[in-house]
């Protein structure tokens, strides 16, 4: 019987993550051990690897907050016991996230798979796809007809294209390099903008005099975010959702903030979960599970096992809008590790 | 019923180009539409705002040439069509948002825009009755309604800055007074301000965040903006809300982490005394207008350095430049 695992472990915030052998560990009430099939790296993994992203966990722990797998255990718990045997994808806060043979989550944290879906498929189904989901419902509250999105050539925004042109609202995408238009327009995207043009304020103010966009999803901060503001009509609200520039949110007008009564807040998923009651987030979860294979799809760029943590994660750092790449756990690769350790 | 000759001209001090220094000028006393009333104008201060305004940064809606002057105190000289509800006499304290603001003899303004005044208020009390003193309420209101026990202020030793203090801390909430310079730490030490921090000093960020802490300051008014906004909200504990309602810096805001935004569930907003709608409003409350009456004479009692009369108002605007924190100058258009 298998009593360790292989594991990708971070000892502390911003040090070099490493594969190791470590004990299986126990779900405790509420949770299941969930045998992990796959696991993306999405941006907030690379953010808590460097140490910019708030979560909670201890060190050293496991990285990896979402992925795919198979429930193999049950903590303790109705919730748990329903889903032993069952394929799941899953949400992970745990010591022991997804870049695990072996992950612990809590049992609300997965969601059953339909029998028509991978669990290749799967692994990506929370942090972008209920992101957009919840996006969306920002948005209807709002009551806008459009929202601007920056970093627009992302996989979350190609999802958001979809999703949001599907239920009625359209996407300003403001992109940086003029090579991700024909993507992005292959998705349906029909207003693309790129910020490096020197005209971009005045072409952007042009689109929202028809088109009025109260709400900006911004995954970028620095100086753009200010800029892009100024441009939106009043009563607009920045919600701020990643930070790829690195750098603080500036340049925002104050005449903006006072006599245009315009906002900027953030949007972290956790937090706006945890606004919604049980019966809500059961109600996203469906959707969810209707447009995982459609508006809600993952390109994946390159599976690597987790023998090859540190070149998957410095692929997908150079060719982020390529695809996801995906961590996967080679069985024979396996074996043979514990065939040298006999 | 009382009976007020209206002048065909009157003197009045005009903005006719953003900028640039106003201009004394004999203007035809305007034909008054519906809804508006006609105030023979006794005081007006100069608030930063008239300032802002004047340099082009206020949106006013004002065509040149205008009158500046965003408010002042008075006595209501003529009726409009269809004015209800308003004795002619009455005197009051008004903003003026039309082209004919308080910086002349007389100003237009609407029966929404007026506060009654006591009769023991003299016109000098009720000339700064609405900007520094409703803003200082509603700011009051905002805070309590955001559920926080205390408070950070920046440039807090302004006439605001000091008004504040001393309702904020009647009213029990605590002040975290932020000012640059010595002597206004000592202005604010005077009026009884418990808290008090300069921001040029090197423990700044230190002793704010554990006086923010201490306290649990969750709410921070911004008078100043630049980079110093972001630096201090991240000094507040999470779900601390920024309430943007002045441009003292003329910077942007900046330095905003989005660690701030997302995880700690930080805000940033602007507050504005002419949008902020709230259930307390003393143009159309009269409890609310008794209150600010009782005020006035008290907690929220503006002290002027220096008067002038409309003639010399450019004068006065330049020592008040200089001056800003601790003198406010009136302007007194009809003596």
């Amino acid at each position: 019987m298998q009593i360790s695992m292989r594991a990708v472990v971070l000892e502390g915030p911003g040090q070099e993550a490493v594969v190791k052998e470590i004990p299986i560990p126990t779900p405790q009430s509420g949770q299941v051990l969930i045998k992990v099939d796959s696991a993306p790296i999405n941006p907030s993994d690379i953010a808590f690897l460097h140490g910019a992203y708030s979560s909670g966990k201890q060190f050293p722990c496991v990285p990896g907050f979402e992925g795919s797998g198979t429930v193999i255990a049950n903590g303790g718990g109705i919730m748990g016991w329903r889903l032993v045997g069952k394929r799941v994808a899953f949400y992970s806060q745990s010591q022991f996230g997804t870049y695990g043979e072996y992950s612990v989550a809590d049992a609300l944290g997965c969601l059953e798979l339909d029998n028509d879906i991978t669990l290749q498929e799967a692994c990506c189904s929370f942090v972008n796809p209920l992101t957009v989901i919840s996006m969306l419902e920002v948005a209807k509250e709002h009551k806008t007809q459009a929202v601007v999105h920056t970093a627009a050539a992302s996989q979350l925004g190609r999802m958001m294209i979809r999703h949001f042109q599907a239920n009625g609202v359209r996407v300003i995408n403001i992109i940086r390099r003029d090579a991700q238009v024909d993507m992005l327009k292959k998705e349906g995207a029909d207003i693309i903008l790129n910020s490096s043009d020197s005209d971009f304020q005045e072409k952007l103010k042009n689109v929202l005099q028809t088109l009025r966009a109260t709400v900006f999803f911004d995954a970028l901060g620095g100086e753009l975010t200010g800029k892009i503001l100024e441009v939106m009509p009043n009563h607009s609200t920045c919600y701020v959702y990643g930070g790829l520039s690195l750098k603080p949110v500036g340049n925002v007008s104050i005449m903006d903030l006072i006599f245009k009564d315009k906002k900027v807040v953030g949007f972290w998923l956790t937090q706006y979960l945890k606004t919604k009651n049980i019966i809500s987030q059961a109600l996203l979860l469906n959707q969810l599970k209707g447009l995982l294979k459609t508006n809600l799809k993952t390109i994946v760029a390159k599976t690597v096992d987790v023998s090859e943590f540190k070149e998957g994660l410095e692929f997908y750092k150079k060719n982020m809008s390529e695809g996801k790449v995906l961590i996967r756990f080679d069985q024979k690769q396996q074996q043979q590790q514990q065939l040298q350790q006999q | 019923m009382e009976q007020f000759t209206i002048p065909k001209t009157f003197k009045a001090a005009q903005l006719v180009e953003y900028g640039k220094d106003l201009q004394i000028a004999e203007i035809e006393t305007p034909q008054l539409q519906d809804g508006q009333l006609l105030i023979k104008v006794e005081a007006a201060p100069v608030n930063p705002s008239d300032l802002q305004l004047i340099a082009g940064h206020y949106p006013a809606g004002k065509v040149l040439p205008a009158v500046p002057g965003i408010e002042g105190s008075g006595i209501v000289v003529q009726l409009g069509p269809n004015v209800e509800n308003v004795k002619l006499g009455t005197k009051v304290a008004f903003t003026a948002p039309s082209n004919y603001g308080s910086y002349a003899q007389y100003a237009v303004t609407t029966s929404q825009n007026i506060i009654p005044l006591d009769d023991d208020i003299s016109f000098e009390l009720g000339a700064s009755s609405i900007v520094n003193p409703v803003t200082v309420l509603l700011m009051l209101v905002e805070t309590q309604e955001l559920g926080a026990k205390a408070i950070v202020h920046t440039a807090a030793g302004s006439a605001l800055g000091r008004m504040l203090v001393r309702y904020f801390q009647d009213s029990g909430i605590d002040v975290i007074n932020v000012v640059r310079r010595q002597e206004q730490a000592d202005l604010l030490k005077q009026e009884g301000a418990k808290y008090v921090l300069n921001q040029t000093s090197e423990t700044f960020f230190q002793d704010l965040n554990a006086l923010a802490t201490q306290l649990n300051a969750t709410v921070f008014f911004d008078a100043i903006g630049g980079s110093l906004t972001g630096q201090i909200l991240t000094q507040l504990p999470n779900k601390s809300t920024a309430l943007v309602y002045g441009l003292l810096s003329g910077q942007p805001i900046s330095d905003v982490t989005a660690n701030d935004l997302l995880f700690k569930s930080k805000t940033v907003k602007g507050f504005w005394l002419a949008t902020s709608v709230h259930k307390y409003n003393p143009f159309a409350d009269v409890n609310a207008q008794k209150k600010l009456n009782e005020l006035l004479k008290t907690t929220l009692k503006t002290e002027y350095a220096n008067q002038y009369p409309l003639d010399k108002i450019v004068e006065g605007i330049e020592y008040y430049k200089v001056n800003q924190t601790s003198r406010k100058i009136l302007i007194r258009p009809n003596q």
